[in-house]
């Protein structure tokens, strides 16, 4: 089967570091971090005080809307599909027959519990209808369908950590074997009470060990991770159908891989596996999804460490999470994003608070930025604490 | 490529395992009872498609104790599929076999302590279990499939956008075989939301007919598992039928109100055939997404229309929902197993409840008696929440 080159040709990033190209852009030359004091909910009392949240954020400085409500992972969805489509120079007439594809670990679960309050408070008959289509894991694609008008293929992944990993992987799949031209694929997560308490509950937030609050990715102090949130869509594309149009390149997904363990054998040969797979030329750094999540960082490091054992030279490795935050099922696509601004701008950020590393984990992220060397090539990793491993290969744009 | 299905598992309101299950869609038994796992004090609907009789296989007990309800019809479903198939027996590279499950809510009830629900069950591991891909864990740690897995979750399209990407996955040379299913368990959150929306009767589900007011919501999980038709003729497994083609789009238009006309509807279910490489007239039936609110079956009978012109009213459609109940995201998953065994016995189960056909749905409702037809391919239909639609071609396995 005959493939076709899948380029991209439009960011649109909403973090906690920034919104839009340029702010993320910024924010990764200086390795800024997004991570602060959480305040929108209440976490009087609770082990975990910070996160990467997204202040300020205010979607009708990105596009005005006819939805009289949205939860907030929507309004991320959509603000990040519009930068999108802004960047890569297309109209909402351009996209009708767009693919879609999006991915979230938790969907909203911010609605969810604003509808379920009225249920427990009041009872089945007094809950508000309207905010049940809001509560869907689908509720953020429909509503970017729906928004820009986009009619074409439709998939989104619940698919936890690598659910936007997953969307561009089949985005990325459906270009290059010819069944489609143009898609807008990516992810997002939003913090919620429901989430952080949730994963608060199970330890693996940091300090799950009542030490000091930092997101340590593969450090020997590391003791949990720190929630992020965030929304990222690319504009993907095959080349030619770029070249017609004039669009300028960013990027090119290069190769990709989706790979699984089970409990039995562990997860770093999974690791592995997946980054050997998604390779198809000597990358020059790689972006890890270390999250300081004490028990992943481990299988995570260990396969990323037997990978870098095959390579004929070193390969410089950082995390982004100590800036992005544990972006949950947004993961993938946002350090995608981050990959292709970091091989434009040449500045690989340094993985913040990695100054100690565990010897068991096998990796020592850069513990500063570095600039001037190559980075035309870089592979992005991000892992689901079940043993699911998204790996994408990515390029700098050739022209 | 083609690619074929080899295995079948349901976990239904009418019957556990495929025989049942398709001996009571034969019979026209009902699904639909009085729920009696939550308390439904104060819900305006208190009836469902509630499986009343379940239990984890044995052999699998251990394994899938810590699952919440909804994972656990998932691994029921797939035990059977997975005996079905041959797998244990086979010369298979487990490393080649994917998982993709598909559900609406996934580990909802793992989840409603966290939303405000006291719940007796809550416990440390719960939140551990609400992730929906976690289910697709439990798949591949039970059987040790090692090939790449990812949940799709598309509303109500969610079981048949599944079988759609498993094709698409083992075109694209990441798996050899997929264990694709649709799962999902009611709850009190979606109890209350899907009655919020009101597009329940307290009736019956009455597809196509004039009394129709709404759908009645269910549970399950319906598994199949897909590989290429030359690997099947490699390990000498019996071939089902071929999943020739898919299609998936969104209406977008709006949340919960269907557009105002059925293009988007008529669109997929025309791209599914031009996915498979076939003409409209080469269907012989179309399972129907008939979910029985009064605008999803005129929008779905015009599409009907449109698609295949002046054969629409002589052509055969059953709506499985009316004995089923509408089993979310395992609806497509087990409407592709009905339509599959309407291939393999010729036989095309009733809908139920629809003595009274609405002129304003003029189709051919198989009703009353199964239908002797000749069926070598199907066209089964799906839509959800959110504007999305899914529409699969299944045909008959070809002899070599």
């Amino acid at each position: 089967m005959s493939t076709r080159d899948v380029v991209i040709t439009g960011i649109g990033p909403v973090s906690a570091i920034g919104t839009g190209r340029v702010a993320t852009r910024q924010a990764l030359e200086s390795a800024t971090s997004g991570i602060h004091d959480i305040t929108l909910f209440d976490v009087e009392g609770m082990p975990t005080r910070r996160a990467a949240e997204i202040r300020d954020f205010d979607l009708e400085q990105i596009l005005q809307t006819r939805q009289t409500y949205l939860d907030r992972a929507s309004q991320f969805a959509l603000g990040a599909t519009q930068l999108a489509l802004d960047d890569a120079g297309l109209s909402r007439e351009d996209v009708a027959n767009a693919a879609l594809f999006y991915g979230s670990a938790f969907g909203c679960m911010d609605t969810m519990a604003l509808f379920f309050e009225d249920l427990v408070a009041k009872g089945p008959r007094l809950v508000k209808p309207f905010l049940f289509p809001h509560t869907y894991s689908n509720t953020p694609i429909s509503l970017i369908a729906i928004e820009f008008g986009i009619c074409g293929y439709h998939a989104n992944y619940a698919s936890g950590n690598v659910a936007s990993g997953c969307a561009i992987i089949d985005a990325y799949d459906r270009i290059r074997t010819g069944r489609c031209d143009l898609a807008l694929a990516g992810g997002v997560d939003a913090l919620s009470l429901a989430a952080y308490e949730g994963l608060s509950e199970l330890g693996e937030l940091s300090p799950g060990d009542g030490g000091d609050e930092c997101c340590a990715p593969f450090s020997a102090h590391r003791n949990g991770t720190v929630l992020g949130e965030g929304a990222v869509t690319l504009v993907l594309e095959s080349r030619d159908h770029a070249r017609a149009r004039g669009a300028a390149i960013l990027g090119e997904i290069t190769g990709a891989s989706l790979a699984a363990g089970v409990e039995s054998s562990g997860y770093a040969a999974t690791v592995h596996h997946s980054l050997a797979a998604a390779t198809t030329r000597t990358p020059h750094a790689i972006c890890a999804g270390g999250n300081g999540s004490v028990e992943q960082d481990l299988w995570l490091g260990a396969g990323i460490g037997a990978f870098l054992d095959e390579q004929p030279n070193p390969i410089p490795v950082t995390s982004l999470v100590p800036i992005f935050g544990n972006t949950g099922g947004c993961a993938s696509a946002l350090q995608s994003a981050a990959a292709i601004l970091i091989m434009e701008s040449g500045v690989l950020p340094a993985t913040l608070h990695a100054d100690n590393p565990d010897p068991a984990a096998r990796v020592a992220p850069i513990t500063d930025s570095t600039r001037g060397a190559p980075l035309e090539n870089m592979l992005v990793t991000t892992a689901d604490p079940g043993g699911t491993v998204a790996t994408l290969s990515l390029c700098k744009s050739d022209t | 490529m083609s690619v074929v299905v080899t295995g079948m598992g349901i976990v239904s309101p009418i019957g556990n395992g495929v025989d049942a299950f398709w001996t009571a869609l034969l019979e026209g038994q009902c699904g639909i009872r009085e729920i009696t796992r939550f308390d439904t004090e104060g819900f305006p609907f208190t009836r469902g498609g509630e499986i009343s009789s379940f239990e984890l296989p044995a052999h699998i007990a251990a394994a899938g104790r810590h699952a919440n309800l909804a994972t656990q019809f998932l691994l029921t479903a797939a035990d059977e599929a997975v005996a079905d198939a041959q797998l244990a027996t086979a010369n298979v590279d487990l490393a080649r076999v994917a998982v993709i499950a598909a559900s609406n809510f996934g580990g909802i009830t793992s989840a409603e302590h966290l939303l405000g629900e006291s719940s007796e069950a809550s416990g440390l591991e719960d939140f551990s279990e609400y992730g929906f891909l976690r289910s697709a864990d439990h798949v591949a740690n039970t059987w040790c499939f090692t090939g790449p897995r990812s949940v799709l979750s598309l509303s109500c399209s969610s079981g048949t956008a599944a079988m759609g990407l498993a094709a698409d996955w083992i075109r694209a040379g990441r798996a050899e075989m997929v264990l694709t299913g649709g799962y999902d368990v009611l709850s009190r959150f979606a109890w209350s939301g899907l009655s919020a929306l009101r597009a329940m009767s307290h009736d019956a589900v009455r597809p196509f007919d004039a009394r129709r007011d709404g759908t009645i919501f269910s549970e399950g999980a319906g598994v199949l598992i897909v590989e290429s038709e030359d690997h099947a003729h490699q390990r000498g497994a019996p071939i089902y039928a071929e999943l020739s083609g898919y299609a998936l789009n969104n209406n977008a238009y709006h949340l919960t109100a269907p557009s105002k006309d059925s293009k988007g509807t008529t669109d997929v279910m025309r791209m599914a055939l031009a996915d498979a490489g076939m003409a409209a007239d080469a269907i012989d039936h179309v399972n129907a997404h008939g979910t029985a609110t009064p605008h999803n079956d005129v929008a779905e009978s015009t599409a009907i229309h449109e698609v295949f012109g002046a054969r629409a009213s002589s052509l055969p459609v059953t709506a499985n929902k009316s004995a089923t109940g509408h089993m979310m995201g395992a609806a497509g998953s087990a409407e592709a197993i009905a339509s599959i065994m309407t291939i393999r016995s010729g036989l095309i189960p009733p809908t139920l409840n629809a003595d009274q056909p609405d002129p304003a749905c003029d189709i051919d409702l198989v009703r009353d008696q199964p239908r002797e037809h000749t069926t070598r391919c199907v066209l089964s239909n799906s839509a959800g929440i959110g504007g999305t639609n899914a529409a699969l071609v299944l045909r008959e396995a070809r002899s070599r």
